[in-house]
């Protein structure tokens, strides 16, 4: 087996979800616990997926290249040029991973086989694509290099527990690049690395992305995160898309209450900040989402309508998508929600 | 500062035994985890401690409330030690209470919310409201008050940490450290583990009970947005050692140490700019 992919599909520069539906059984019965998802990924571009726990983020990630529970329906579309990956099948999925899509995850001591050198781990794409063994570890060692771990001819052979929690991450990255892939999907890279670690790892996917022109579609919970390397954003709140737009635009000025109340919510580190006035309540759970929006129960501005309407996902201004009733008002009053 | 009163800790060196030279034989080197660390948290003070993972930050707390014993050094509290008590003079560490990081492993999953929180009053009966341990109605009573101090209705009560959400928990875990009265608050990593939206409200909390009750709090986080919100001064610790401690406000704006600037130079804001 070469492990080559199909001409065909190497022209396509985007990755594109379409209405997305995963239904999981749940306490009662099943549930759409991501709900009509959709957003594109573009050649060198971040797009950031935003949300709380239970918002359906790192599940929307993994049913792009099919790591879903066994019990979890998908349906909608997640196209690679023409091709519908959710009904590509399972081989071809197995394909596409590694080598067209690749995924970086959280935490790079559990991602990583303890058993098996780095240098094997990241060469392993390699060899099964027919590399012997010693030119798979020389371009593991490049590979290495490439993502910043110093020495990195010598520190093929070590094991994971050798390294430390950033160079592991720095060697997870290494892994997902090995396949040549076009598409990263990085689910919370940084959330278990110290501060300082974290700076040096998203300043290598930005310049990953630069160089080699791929598209990242970085996962996570941490807006201070997003809003240094994502160019565009998807905010998810309970399983459904509640705003989308460019990442500078929608920090600046959300035209969803929902985002407007997480941008207050980060404390400031470079400016004396009082503590935010909190929402009410905590993230809706997705098997059991409240009638009309989702978000209305801990709304500072729900009314009647936001209830039992659900709103829809819709264009309020060029490039902004918003699912608040009020989203055409806010962007007219050029103020997102009353403040207080 | 010459007075007593608060928590003093003076010199403290905590040691763990390390990995094995050679397999399973070998001589352990020992690891210091704090070296020499002299911190004070003065009464209604909110010290902050801040660094990285493997600082010693935590080992720290743990020490001062017991869970792991110190090598050298001196732990007091209003000037009484808090080191090789005996049994019998346990009582001393009343006075101290801590939360922790992730509200769900750190309650009993098998008791309800009142039973963890009535539970310190079958540990320390001399310091229980009067008549909670063998006065049911008193008992619910008193537990419903403090989980209404922390901002949770009564059936709150009887329910079991699985079916509570995060920040409940927490809250929770808020109310049990406030059944014993303690006058210093340890808070290990206290809202790191909260959704982004919560995390505000138990800030909050937190912040109205060290007010309503003059608590001192040791407050130990790596966000440093967060320090800057709630801290009186801050101590920044790294591999073991206190680099620097200084009063909030000229720790963010003139740190001294190389490594305090590294930090606050590594901790991004949220970037707005168009």
């Amino acid at each position: 087996m070469s492990g080559r992919v199909p001409a065909g599909s190497r022209s396509a520069g985007t990755l594109r979800v379409r209405e997305l539906r995963i239904t999981l059984p749940g306490p009662r019965g099943m549930a759409d616990v991501v709900d009509g998802v959709s957003f594109d990924m573009v050649e060198g571009r971040t797009t950031g997926l935003i949300g709380e726990s239970g918002s359906g983020k790192s599940l929307t990630a993994m049913a792009m290249v099919g790591l879903v529970p066994e019990t979890a329906v998908v349906s909608g579309q997640v196209l690679l040029g023409d091709e519908d990956l959710l009904t590509a099948g399972r081989a071809r999925i197995r394909q596409v991973r590694g080598t067209e899509i690749s995924v970086v995850f959280q935490d790079p001591s559990t991602a990583l086989n303890p058993t098996m050198t780095i240098g094997d781990q990241v060469g392993e794409i390699l060899r099964s694509r027919g590399l012997s063994r010693s030119q798979a570890r020389e371009r593991a060692a490049d590979l290495l290099e490439h993502v910043g771990i110093p020495d990195a001819a010598n520190r093929v052979r070590a094991y994971p527990h050798e390294f430390s929690g950033g160079m592991r991450q720095r060697a997870m990255i290494a892994l997902a690049l090995a396949g040549g892939p076009r598409f990263i999907l990085a689910d919370e890279p940084t959330t278990a690395l110290d501060v300082t670690v974290q700076a040096r790892i998203l300043d290598l996917l930005g310049r990953l992305r630069d160089e080699d022109h791929l598209s990242m579609l970085l996962v996570s919970h941490d807006l201070r995160v997003m809003s240094h390397v994502a160019d565009d954003l998807v905010v998810m709140y309970a399983g459904r898309v509640c705003e989308r737009g460019g990442a500078k635009a929608v920090l600046n000025r959300p035209l969803h209450p929902y985002t407007d109340a997480l941008v207050r919510s980060v404390p400031s580190v470079h400016v004396e900040s009082a503590i935010a006035d909190p929402l009410p309540g905590s993230p809706a759970n997705p098997f059991d989402r409240p009638a009309g929006c989702p978000f209305n129960p801990r709304c500072p501005r729900a009314e009647d309508r936001c209830r039992t309407e659900v709103p829809a996902l819709r264009e309020i201004a060029p490039g902004r998508l918003s699912a608040c009733h009020f989203a055409e008002l806010a962007e007219r009053t050029s103020d997102t929600v009353p403040r207080n | 500062m010459t007075d007593a009163a608060g928590l003093r800790i003076t010199d403290l060196t905590v040691t763990y035994p390390g990995p094995r030279a050679a397999g399973l034989v070998g001589r352990r080197t020992p690891i210091t985890a704090v070296d020499a660390v002299s911190l004070d948290v003065a009464p209604d003070e909110t010290v902050a401690l801040v660094g990285e993972s493997g600082s010693g930050k935590s080992t720290i707390a743990r020490a001062v409330v017991g869970l792991v014993a110190p090598s050298a050094g001196s732990i007091e509290f209003d000037g009484a030690s808090l080191l090789n008590l005996r049994p019998r003079d346990q009582w001393a560490r009343r006075n101290i209470a801590m939360i922790f990081q992730d509200p769900r492993s750190a309650l009993n999953p098998r008791l309800s919310a009142a039973a963890s929180i009535s539970e310190a009053w079958e540990a320390h009966p001399d310091v229980a409201p009067e008549g909670v341990r063998r006065d049911q109605r008193r008992r619910r009573a008193a537990v419903v008050d403090l989980l209404a101090q922390v901002g949770l209705d009564p059936d709150v009560a009887g329910k079991r940490p699985t079916a509570l959400s995060g920040g409940q928990c927490q809250r929770v875990s808020i109310a049990r450290a406030l059944a014993l009265s303690p006058r210093l608050l340890i808070c290990d990593e206290a809202v790191s583990a909260l959704d982004v939206s919560v995390q505000a409200q138990v800030l909050k909390l937190l912040v109205s009970v060290r007010e309503a009750r003059s608590l001192s709090m040791l407050f130990i986080t790596h966000d440093l947005g967060v320090v800057r919100q709630v801290a009186d001064r801050v101590a920044v610790m790294r591999h073991g050692e206190l680099v620097e401690s200084a009063d909030v406000h000229t720790l963010f704006t003139a740190p001294q140490h190389d490594y305090t600037r590294e930090l606050l130079s590594a901790a991004v804001d949220l970037d707005v700019r168009s």
